[in-house]
């Protein structure tokens, strides 16, 4: 990857800030591809996403129904989690969200990697080491975030 | 006779009536991604407005794709579940792509497929140029190209590419009037084309 961090979170609420932060660098169409272990703290990381985008509405797994979207002006959030679609049929217009109108988080992206184009994403995978202590490494292949890691750079490291 | 046109295949959500081929009124507006919170409200609203009765429905003049997955799928299923309610509703299927198409012109009709794709389909008066397919966007050009004044049709500003104007619901009524209703209204599907 050309751009990469690994960063500490100690609770909850750190992750909840990092990804508000982050997602003053979002725009519309931005990609998200969040990895790590059940209960590593991916759907933690979308509130925070949700948060810097100014959505107050609860997020919740979207496990169960595949996608939830956030309509909210000026940016909309779509929220994927691909793991039901595990050797599934991925026609479904999951497209039009990824290469959307809004910022698209994945949770278990690797189910549809073929919907997924090569260099357009933000990659954050969270690790969990004890507790509620989490690594983050950030990455991405995108030239648009370069800004991003200069930040993150300063502010964290 | 009364004729429901609709149509959620892409960005939009139009709704329209019409009274022996005339079109009395319309609802049109951006509804991406929503339109199956709206449609229904919206077909309430105009039938009230116009002070007509569900009942009083004759036929619904709807498009069953290619276009959004879900979208095409919204106004295919309202038309299908009237069909099979009430058999005497003719149920007429036209193609998203075509409703878009300069009624004076050979026209390229144009939607976003993703991944660097699009819906294309070229159309002249009432015959098919090229059957709606899926195209590498990077071959659109080459295609416009081939072709000596052709208008380009459809929300095309993420090919970079200007589209003329285009009146869908009137060209819902004229293209009907070339086309039979569905024979089977169970068999109605969505078309797809990139399965």
């Amino acid at each position: 990857m050309q751009f990469e961090i690994k960063l500490i979170s100690n609770s909850k609420l750190d992750t909840i800030n990092l990804a508000s932060y982050i997602a003053k660098f979002l725009s519309k169409g931005s990609l998200i591809l969040l990895t790590g272990d059940l209960g590593a703290g991916k759907t933690t990381f979308t509130q925070g996403i949700a948060k810097g985008l100014g959505i107050n509405e609860n997020v919740i797994s979207p496990t169960f129904n595949i996608l939830k979207c956030y309509f909210h002006d000026p940016i909309n959030l779509y929220h994927i989690d691909a793991y039901r679609l595990k050797d599934q049929d991925h026609n479904i217009g999951l497209e039009e969200f990824i290469e959307g109108d809004g910022v698209c988080v994945i949770e278990w992206p690797i189910y549809i990697k073929e919907l997924i184009q090569p260099n357009t994403y933000l990659k954050v995978n969270l690790e969990l080491i004890l507790g509620d202590k989490r690594k983050i490494t950030i990455s991405s292949n995108c030239l648009s975030y370069k800004n991003l890691f200069e930040e993150l750079n300063k502010k964290y490291v | 006779m009364y004729s429901l046109l609709l149509d959620s295949s892409n960005t939009k959500l139009a709704v329209g009536i019409a009274k022996d081929d005339i079109l009395l009124d319309k609802i049109y507006y951006d509804a991406w991604q929503r339109q199956s919170e709206f449609m229904i409200q919206e077909i309430n609203n105009i039938l009230n407005r116009n002070k007509i009765l569900p009942s009083q429905i004759n036929e619904i003049i709807v498009t069953d794709g290619p276009g959004s997955y879900t979208g095409v799928r919204i106004s295919l299923t309202i038309a299908k579940v009237v069909g099979v309610l009430n058999e005497n509703v003719k149920i007429y299927l036209l193609s998203s792509l075509e409703i878009l198409k300069d009624k004076n012109n050979l026209s390229i009709c144009l939607m976003n497929a993703r991944s660097n794709r699009s819906y294309v389909g070229i159309y002249k008066d009432n015959e098919v140029i090229l059957n709606d397919c899926v195209l590498e966007n990077q071959n659109i050009e080459k295609l416009i190209d081939k072709y000596t004044n052709i208008s380009i049709c459809g929300e095309t500003e993420y090919l970079g590419l200007k589209s003329c104007k285009y009146d869908i619901f009137n060209n819902m009524l004229d293209i009907k009037k070339h086309k039979d209703p569905v024979k089977d209204v169970l068999k109605i599907k969505a078309v797809y084309l990139k399965d």
